[in-house]
């Protein structure tokens, strides 16, 4: 019956051709605003790390004096100082936790005839890796002796490996970075967490850094920061590096992973111990809202990695599917009563109007598939204007599992819109489109 | 009242001309009950379209209540069909998705009528065709004879001189018919001149005089009586 | 005239007709608050930065040399920029104007914490920044050669003297008589010695980017920044000369060179992709209820030939059946607009809630429902055309 119903809803389709044409084309433009606007939504709001997301938290304290913030509202900083972020490394309340942030750095290939060219590094410590599960191709990271010990290591990035060693195994060997020349411990697989979760103040679409270096090192290279803000509310006590390390600038990220998210209170009140430790030495003055401890997805809601813009072109692209879904009401009303066809004649030789119910609805479902197809191809152009705007290529790209939910929308809305027509049509007494 | 001379209208389409009315001759005098008969396709609508001012024709001269109406415009033609004119159709032509009252209602909208003066001629026609009761009721609520009733009120509510039926009885039972025919009837012994197509001899009886018309032309009866019955006893033989 | 038999006539329809004016409010809704948020960013994109905009450069580089005095690098650098030929003036800065980076902080009127707070945008500039920007100085004076400050180099420290744009001048000091006044924070004093008309600061979204103060100071950082002003014309030729004479004089560095107009393009991707994509929608929805009219004033018409027939044999004219489609189309559109009035409120409400943004601004409502009250008269218009053509002579046709 249901192969007969197919055949027959082509038939009628085929029979209308504008008409058809017309709806296909009105579900499809909807679609592909829809998926469009759904895209970027959906990439840009989407899970770095899945696995570990629920467990893997950042911490923010709020060192700043009381009725003062600079996140705009009161809420602790996205980033703390750098004598709290490795006094939480030392502490080591969780599973895994590092510290870390971003610099640049100006590599020296070992090739002379290359030039040398501009990039960005990470100063971090070791468990940084296990931590968001980062695969070695080579080698492993530096070990906490080495972090401790202030040793020049560095673990290369698989571009940077590419590019300064060929792609080949580099454990062992030198990299000029800066002034200074550091030994490679380890070289990463490609890995390129969407967004950048782990520093998305220094941009969330960016490129994963090039070099790995310890954390410790800092001072000792007065490696500055590169992107990224740094927000103080007093001045540095004197000119020098060591003095803005010891400031109250929020600059570092700080992130930890628990054994589990259940483990989150049992850890944020590790957190407010440690900074009851702290007020000793007269730093925290603030007793409310002082330790925020939130997971991945959390703190990039927070920081607000979606821009409100997409929210607005996703609410607004579903109202214009809305619009084009009445539009299809209307036009399937005009198909279905108006042009009742040889309906009323099935209906004269015995069909029931369930049986008619269901040949429209397969015949809508149809129209459901030609709107996704078209919607998808819409939307691919809709993701192609975008990136002529210079929209981020990592959210604007058709993602798979959104092309299922594109045919998925796009039928289910038309039967939606097909239902009230097609219900009027099989209610049509037939004797009123037989009578000559 | 009406005076056609020599009146031709033909249809072409690219493969050939029809001539839908020929040559077409005729007057009708101020008051007159005109029956115009004919078998089917002998062009008797089409003389009805013409005298009504729907079609315009090729040749000849038409002259409507002392007016020349040859080749006149459009709007021309709009005002005087909806002044001097009233219509009775076959299938009735009541628009459904009007009442009864807005249904009469339509023509005095045309021709920019208070809605006083509307209101009022609207209820006396409607009681003079018996169906004051049935203002508020829609098309589909009345039965055929009354419907052709409310198209009669809606003819005669712009007060014409003229009155067009085209096959007023076509579509209705025998009792029915006679009503709208007694109706009809009573409108021109008040003074209306009616011509009425139909292809019923017996409906054609009641009007004054009867025109015959066959192949677009205006017959004589006797030659068509004639015709027809050789066409029998060549049917016969 | 006769709206009221029409309506009769429609709500014997309703289905057809209610989704058309539903189409109509969701469009009407939408395009009056798109047309709203369309019209903020193009404003905001409009605006008057303050500085020369179209012919600034922005040159940074990073030295591979080690061992280098920093300001004497930067002394060389200014005065090969400075003697370029088609170059008005040449500046250090902290960052260029619109770029995205740099430094807010916030200052007090009176020593300890006390007073107006005021937080604004901080860059840094020397004797011919205000030249090399295009600022105009309004009150006070500029700064002079003894001014400038070199962090590092001389021991005078934080720069004690600064020219603040109007915005700021404002908000420090509401009365006026800014010149002349000191500005506070955490114990550094700060002169005020001059006002400028105008400038944006780096974070052109932020709500303090009117409000900067130019502190006459070189600062030791790891890439050195300067803008460059450009002779009417020049500024695509000096892009490529700046990079090869800079080079040509130091080849050991890197040597990034932007126009601030790049610069500019950038910030305000965002913006310039948020209008496109609100008028793409608003053109599709807007082209989709079209179509929407379109067909319901055409399947009203294929409906009513015979009526429209009998009408014309009862004495309308062409015009009265245009007429009753228009009226027909223009009262769904009227009904789809009141409540696509109060669907834009409701929705301007929604987004003002959610997404902190502007309320309504009642006239942008107004142009988009007289907009789609025209477009939908249009659309009704060849159909209702097709109407008048319907011949009278179909009242007689007997099928």
């Amino acid at each position: 019956m249901w192969r007969y119903h197919f055949q027959t809803a082509l038939k009628s389709l085929r029979r209308n051709p504008w008409l058809t044409s017309i709806v296909i084309a009105t579900i499809g433009l909807g679609i592909g605003v829809c998926m469009t606007t759904l895209t970027v939504y959906y990439l840009s709001s989407r899970d770095p790390i899945p696995a570990k997301s629920d467990r893997i938290v950042a911490v923010r304290l709020h060192n700043w004096p009381v009725g003062e913030s600079p996140t705009g509202g009161d809420d602790p900083p996205f980033e703390l100082t750098y004598r709290d972020a490795q006094g939480l490394v030392e502490q080591g309340f969780a599973k895994h936790q590092a510290a870390g942030y971003n610099t640049d750095l100006v590599i020296h290939p070992e090739d002379e005839k290359q030039r040398p060219y501009l990039t960005e590094g990470r100063l971090t410590t070791p468990e940084f890796f296990p931590m968001f599960d980062v695969d070695f191709a080579y080698g492993a990271p530096w070990t906490k002796e080495q972090e401790r010990d202030r040793r020049m290591v560095a673990v290369l990035s698989s571009e940077a490996n590419d590019k300064i060693f060929g792609g080949e195994n580099s454990v062992g060997r030198q990299v000029r970075a800066d002034d200074s020349s550091f030994t490679v411990v380890g070289v990463l697989k490609p890995w390129k967490p969407l967004p950048r979760f782990y520093d998305v103040n220094a941009g969330a679409w960016e490129e994963t850094e090039e070099v790995f270096i310890p954390l410790s090192l800092s001072p000792v290279l007065e490696a500055r920061k590169g992107d990224g803000n740094t927000s103080c509310f007093a001045e540095a006590d004197g000119d020098t590096w060591q003095a803005f390390l010891d400031s109250e600038c929020v600059w570092v990220q700080f992130w930890a992973e628990l054994t589990s998210p259940a483990d989150l209170d049992q850890y944020q009140s590790m957190v407010e111990g440690y900074v009851a430790s702290q007020r000793d030495l007269g730093r925290f003055p603030r007793t409310e809202n002082v330790v925020l401890v939130q997971d991945v997805m959390t703190y990039l809601r927070d920081f607000g990695v979606v821009d409100d813009d997409a929210r607005v072109l996703l609410g607004l692209a579903f109202l214009f599917l809305a619009v084009c879904l009445v539009n299809v009401v209307g036009l399937l009303l005009d198909k279905f009563l108006l042009n009742p066809g040889e309906l009323a004649v099935r209906r004269a030789l015995g069909a029931r109007r369930k049986t008619l119910l269901a040949q429209r609805l397969v015949e809508v479902a149809i129209l459901g598939l030609g709107g996704a197809a078209l919607g998808l191809a819409f939307a691919l152009a809709g993701l192609q204007l975008l990136r002529t705007m210079n929209v981020e290529e990592e959210v604007s790209h058709l993602d798979p599992k959104l092309m299922l939910v594109a045919v998925g929308l796009s039928v289910g809305s038309a039967l939606l819109a097909g239902l009230y027509p097609a219900w009027r049509g099989s209610r049509i007494p037939p004797a009123r489109y037989l009578r000559t | 009242m009406l005076e056609m001379q020599s009146v031709s209208k033909i249809y072409r389409t690219h493969l050939v001309e029809t001539h839908a009315v020929r040559d077409l001759t005729l007057t009708v005098e101020d008051g007159e009950f005109v029956a115009v008969s004919g078998p089917s396709g002998s062009g008797k609508t089409t003389f009805l379209n013409i005298a009504g001012l729907l079609e315009a024709f090729e040749e000849g001269s038409y002259r409507l209540d002392g007016v020349d109406v040859s080749g006149i415009d459009d709007d021309t033609a709009s005002r005087i069909r909806n002044e001097k004119i009233g219509f009775i159709f076959q299938s009735f032509n009541l628009i459904p998705d009007l009442d009864v009252f807005d249904n009469v209602d339509v023509p005095l909208r045309y021709r920019g009528l208070g809605a006083r003066e509307r209101r009022e001629r609207i209820t006396a026609t409607l009681e003079r065709v018996g169906l004051a009761s049935r203002a508020n009721h829609y098309p589909s609520q009345l039965s055929g004879g009354q419907q052709q009733r409310v198209a009669i009120a809606r003819a005669l509510a712009g007060d014409p001189r003229i009155l067009l039926a085209d096959e007023p009885t076509g579509n209705l039972d025998s009792l029915m018919a006679r009503q709208v025919l007694d109706l009809i009837q009573d409108i021109n012994e008040a003074g209306t001149t009616v011509i009425m197509v139909t292809h019923d001899p017996e409906l054609a009886r009641r009007a004054h005089r009867t025109i015959h018309v066959l192949d677009g032309r205006v017959t004589n009866l006797d030659a068509w009586v004639a015709r027809e019955a050789m066409v029998a006893q060549a049917a016969d033989s | 005239m006769e709206i009221r038999p029409i309506l009769s006539a429609m709500m014997r329809q309703k289905v057809r007709a209610i989704l058309i004016a539903g189409q109509i409010a969701l469009t009407v809704a939408v395009t009056a608050n798109a047309l709203f948020l369309v019209k903020q960013r193009v404003d905001l994109m409009s605006r008057d930065h303050g500085f020369d905009a179209p012919n600034l450069i922005y040159v940074s580089y990073t030295d591979l040399r080690s061992g280098v005095d920093y300001f004497d690098a930067v002394d060389a650098d200014l005065r090969l920029l400075r003697g370029l030929p088609g170059v008005v003036g040449a500046t250090p800065v902290g960052a260029p104007p619109a770029g995205s980076g740099g430094n807010g902080e916030c200052f007090t009127t009176q020593d300890g914490d006390l007073g107006t707070e005021v937080c604004h945008n901080r860059n840094k500039v020397d004797e011919e920044g205000l030249a090399t920007l295009g600022l105009r100085l309004v009150a006070g004076r500029d700064f002079t050669r003894e001014d400038v400050t070199f962090e590092g180099r001389d021991d005078r420290g934080y720069a004690s003297r600064a020219i603040v744009t109007q915005a700021l001048a404002d908000s420090f000091f509401p009365d006026g008589d800014a010149v002349g006044q000191v500005v506070y924070s955490d114990g550094v004093a700060v002169t005020i010695i001059g006002i400028v008309e105008h400038m944006l600061g780096p974070w052109i979204h932020d709500d303090s980017v009117a409000r900067v103060m130019l502190q006459p100071t070189v600062r030791q950082v790891d890439h050195p920044r300067f803008m460059v002003r450009a002779a009417p014309g020049e500024r695509d030729r000096l892009v490529a000369e700046i990079e090869e004479a800079m080079l040509a004089a130091t080849p050991e560095r890197l040597v990034r060179i932007r126009t601030q107009a790049e610069l500019l393009e950038r910030v305000y991707r965002g913006d310039r992709a948020m209008v496109k994509m609100l008028l793409l929608v608003v053109c599709l929805m807007i082209l989709v209820t079209s179509v929407g009219i379109v067909g319901l004033a055409s399947s009203s018409v294929s409906q009513r030939t015979k009526q429209i027939g009998t009408r014309r044999a009862l004495g309308a004219r062409r015009r009265d059946i245009l007429r009753y489609f228009l009226i027909e189309s223009g009262l769904v559109t009227s009904a789809g607009i009141l409540l696509g009035a109060l669907g834009a409120i409701a929705l301007n409400q929604w987004m003002v809630q959610t997404f902190s943004l502007e309320r309504l601004d009642l006239r942008w409502l107004l142009l988009a429902a007289a907009s789609i009250m025209a477009l939908s008269l249009l659309a009704t218009l060849p159909p209702a055309r097709r109407a008048t053509r319907v011949s009278p002579s179909v009242a007689t046709r007997t099928v």
